[in-house]
């Protein structure tokens, strides 16, 4: 059983599709990021999620419990769901103090009160506000504020724990810490955690499992690692980690084992074997991957170069593309601009599109 | 929290459909379509009726009442005199307000504090008792003019504020705080980069006002100018006061007359179609002033922006301070102190001595019948009208901003009109409205209580719209959905969240519909009648019958009591609002 599915979600405003026949699976405990550029769809499929925006068509399911069916004209409002939330603004009441913040879910459920008070203290202690219980949202720094809406979602131990851009306002060394830390509460409190985040770093250092999304399409689902060495596409190439994206056809003549043979920038080369049906497509190389061979037949001329003390970023022509070397800043040899050398992948993905 | 138990409320989800019809998902569409309803009736009714009745005369349809307008000649006079007093106080009011909002916002005087408090004070008395107050100075018998007649040995008074320069002396004085309200912020928020360009570039102080400053500023400047335009020539408190004694009549008071002048046949059809004319200037001005307040090119102001330097005065800052304490004077201490002393004074025309001053004019007017029913109506009609509003404003508000209703602009368009539209045209079309019992239900109006009510709604329900809109707006709409997800159902979450972040300005909107409802006199002057008077009303009729300290005194009375509940504004909004 699955925490959380959704089916076939689509959500359409007129002639614009912002979401476009999303699944997803999410099993218990898991920690899933949606991550894209802005527009993609993610922050529409969190508010489906959350229940304050309706599907045009789909399903979701929570705990197999169906909360939307387009068909059906299902629909559970928000405060039915038992879904937590924390906000990109972070939401805090400015007219209640921490204490009356974090205890709210608690007291919309009427539970008695010496156990919203055990609950609440609990949970300021989980995120080390305990101290700050009578202070109000105005006293607090943004990272204080952002706690205490993470407590507040977590005080009605939600089935799903939907966090928005939560690290977008904060800067970076704090980003930093809470990163750390909120994977740690999910770990110690057995939390299903939805994240949707722009940031690429968050998504490949935080989560089991990443949905990439672009203008309202789920690209592709799959662990960080999935993601970054097998992507399904060059804008997921391109935007997890950084790729080098050209032109390559597949030859039709027999290679080595577990290999194919392209023709790319003028030059023919065996590629790890991909299934296609397509003869033209592309080639992406992560810019980590280039490496110089004194006699390759692909000669490259350095265009470009900067120095960054523990990398050399190169920018290489080869025929009419431009591509990105990224080297070790501490290889005895270093290049100059106009060099021409020859470069070999030495790690290489065929893509469809 | 070793065991994750689920808490009961949120482990029942209802498989069901969506939830059926109950109170809390039908009372936002009741109140959404019983305020169409009521709008329907205060707004739209009459305003149809004053447009079909504008073309009637005799019973038949004809157009002869529009060319009356332009072949009598006191209608036609009357155009002109408007237009004779108007255009003149717009420019004087406009120069005015734009340079004093310059000295505050962009130079170091000294005091800046006390002096925006005392600049903006016009803003509270209404205009007609500002007229009133400054016949006690500059009448045939005012103080001013007595001390020049000694002083001179002349036997004729010097100035005659019963005039149309009288009108546009008062109409300049009062006029300036509308296109200062308006000119202050955008001159505050000016980018400094822009001028900062200009001075690198070369540019004296002046070449920069010149070349940059005035230029980008100029939409707000023409913004507030046509704002002024319009109040102007919608008032009718001033002409009344100082035009009407001599027969000199603007196109407000000109209506009023027709309205009142029983022995013209078609008299209200008359004065409908001269209320089109008015209503016609009204609106184009409202259209303009909507298109320049909307064109983007010269944006340059932005809320982040660094505000540009202040301007150092040196030694300017002792003449400049003065002028501001000579305006300050004029507009708001020598008017208050004339209708203060007034009141105290035993007899109007006698020297100001200890022997002279007595309470005795107050005592007298807590003692007439009709002065206490018009206190007790004013007081209860501005607090009833103001609690209404506060609470519908609250409610309109937060559903056309969060809940993106149907019909949202036709409200807001239907708020608006009575606020726009001079109040002598709201009045006559009130008049033609419920001039006869409503059908059906057999309810006549006129000539009671209830139509003055109604009146009040029309006219400032755009206030409390429009402060609650505000506030709304200011309330991002994560800190409801966050209650919303935390498990409250909608009219919950409105209850814990909206509400008391709302209650400032909630609060805020009730006395600020009261204090222009209290000194109220152009509706009322049309609408009422015996028993129903209201303060506005005696004011008037009183200044008429020449009671002057009697007058004098409810003036004062009036003028305590708005700076009174001003300051309760600026309490109960923690200082946002108010004066």
């Amino acid at each position: 059983m699955e925490t959380l599915r959704l089916e076939n979600i689509t959500k359409r405003y007129g002639n614009n599709t912002v979401v476009s026949n999303a699944n997803l699976n999410v099993a218990k405990n898991e920690f899933v990021t949606i991550v894209g550029p802005s527009g993609c769809g993610k922050t529409t499929m969190l508010r489906m999620i959350a229940g304050f925006i309706e599907p045009t068509e789909g399903r979701i399911l929570l705990d197999d419990e169906e909360i939307v069916n387009t068909a059906k004209k299902i629909f559970v409002p928000p405060e039915k769901r038992g879904i937590g939330m924390v906000f990109q603004s972070y939401a805090v009441w400015p007219h209640m103090n921490v204490f009356d913040n974090v205890s709210y879910p608690l007291r919309i459920r009427k539970m008695n009160k010496q156990l919203i008070r055990e609950k609440t203290m609990e949970i300021l202690r989980v995120v080390h506000l305990e101290q700050y219980v009578e202070r109000y949202p105005h006293e607090l720094s943004g990272g204080q504020q952002q706690r205490v809406a993470l407590a507040r979602a977590l005080v009605m131990e939600p089935r799903v724990l939907l966090l928005d851009e939560p690290l977008s306002n904060l800067d970076a060394k704090l980003r930093e810490t809470m990163r750390f830390e909120i994977k740690q509460i999910q770990q110690k409190m057995g939390v299903t955690i939805i994240y949707v985040t722009h940031d690429q770093i968050e998504a490949m250092t935080m989560s089991d499992k990443v949905v990439v999304m672009n203008a309202g399409h789920v690209m592709q689902i799959g662990t960080p690692q999935e993601i970054y060495n097998e992507p399904v596409n060059s804008f997921v190439a391109k935007f997890i980690g950084s790729a080098n994206v050209f032109p390559c056809r597949r030859l039709d003549r027999p290679a080595a084992a577990g290999k194919m043979a392209v023709e790319a920038l003028g030059v023919q080369m065996e590629v790890p074997f991909k299934e296609t049906k397509q003869q033209e497509g592309l080639l992406a190389v992560r810019p980590h991957h280039v490496f110089p061979k004194e006699d390759s037949p692909l000669k490259a001329r350095i265009i470009g170069k900067l120095y960054q003390g523990d990398r050399i970023d190169y920018m290489l022509q080869v025929q009419d593309q431009q591509l990105s070397w990224i080297a070790d800043a501490s290889d005895e040899h270093q290049y100059e601009l106009n060099d021409v050398i020859g470069i070999e992948f030495k790690k290489s993905l065929w893509l469809d599109e | 929290m070793t065991e994750r138990q689920k808490s009961s409320s949120s482990a029942a989800l209802p498989l069901a459909g969506r939830q059926s019809a109950d109170f809390a998902t039908i009372a936002p569409h009741l109140v959404w379509w019983g305020t169409i309803l009521l709008l329907a009736f205060i707004v739209f009714y009459p305003s149809i009726v004053l447009i079909v009745n504008s073309f009637k005369a005799g019973g038949e349809f004809t157009l002869a009442n529009y060319q009356r307008l332009f072949q009598d000649p006191k209608l036609y006079t009357s155009m002109l005199n408007s237009l004779k007093v108007v255009v003149p106080s717009t420019l004087i009011g406009t120069v005015l307000g734009v340079v004093l909002a310059w000295i505050v916002a962009r130079t170091d005087i000294p005091g800046k504090k006390i002096w925006q408090i005392l600049i903006a004070v016009p803003y509270l008395i209404p205009p007609f008792i500002g007229a009133i107050a400054w016949t006690y100075l500059l009448g045939p018998i005012g103080w001013f003019n007595k001390w020049y007649m000694q002083l001179s040995g002349a036997s004729s008074p010097l100035i005659d504020i019963y005039s149309l320069g009288g009108m546009i002396f008062v109409m300049s004085i009062y006029g300036y705080a509308i296109p200062y309200v308006v000119v202050l912020p955008a001159f505050k928020m000016i980018d400094a980069s822009v001028e900062e360009a200009a001075r690198i570039s070369g540019a004296s102080t002046w070449r920069i006002m010149r070349d940059v400053s005035i230029p980008l500023l100029m939409p707000s400047i023409m913004g507030g100018m046509l704002l002024l335009f319009m109040n102007l020539l919608a008032d009718f408190g001033i002409p009344a006061v100082l035009g009407a004694p001599k027969q000199i009549h603007l196109m407000t008071t000109e209506i009023y007359v027709t309205i009142l002048n029983a022995d013209l046949s078609n008299n209200l059809q008359i004065a409908a179609a001269y209320s089109m004319l008015l209503a016609l200037f009204g609106i184009i001005g409202l259209q303009l002033y909507q298109k320049i307040v909307k064109s983007s090119k010269y944006v340059v102001v932005s809320g982040k922006s660094t505000s540009a330097e202040m301007i150092k005065l040196g030694k300017w800052k002792y003449p400049i301070s003065a002028g501001l304490g000579i305006v300050v004077f004029l507009t708001a201490v020598a008017p208050v102190a004339a209708a203060f002393f007034t009141s105290l004074i035993r007899a109007y025309g006698a020297p100001i001595t200890w022997s002279n001053l007595t309470f005795r004019n107050y005592a007298r007017l807590f003692s007439i019948e009709s002065i206490q029913r018009a206190l007790t109506n004013s007081f209860t009609l501005s607090a009833v009208s103001g609690i209404m509003i506060a609470f519908l404003g609250l409610m309109l508000a937060y559903m056309i901003i969060r809940m993106n209703k149907r019909g949202a602009r036709l409200v807001e368009g239907l708020i608006a009109l009575p606020y726009a539209v001079p109040g002598t045209i709201v009045a006559l079309s009130m008049i033609l409205a419920f001039l006869n019992p409503i059908p059906i239900i057999h309810l006549s109006l006129y000539n009671t209580y209830w139509i003055l009510l109604i009146a009040y709604l029309a006219r400032f329900m755009n206030l409390g719209l429009q402060t609650l809109s505000g506030a709304v707006t200011q309330i991002h709409p994560s800190l409801e959905e966050a209650s919303r997800i935390s498990g409250a159902a909608p009219m919950r979450a409105f209850w814990d969240i909206m509400v008391p972040l709302l209650r400032p300005s909630f609060y805020a909107a009730f006395f600020l519909v009261m204090i222009p409802a209290l000194g109220e006199i152009t509706l009322s002057a049309l609408l009422w009648s015996v028993g129903n008077e209201t303060i506005g009303v005696i004011v008037f009729s009183m200044q008429e019958e020449g009671k002057v300290t009697l007058t004098a005194a409810m003036a004062s009375i009036l003028i305590v009591t708005v700076f009174l509940l001003n300051a309760i504004v600026k309490i109960v909004s923690k200082g946002k609002m108010g004066i």
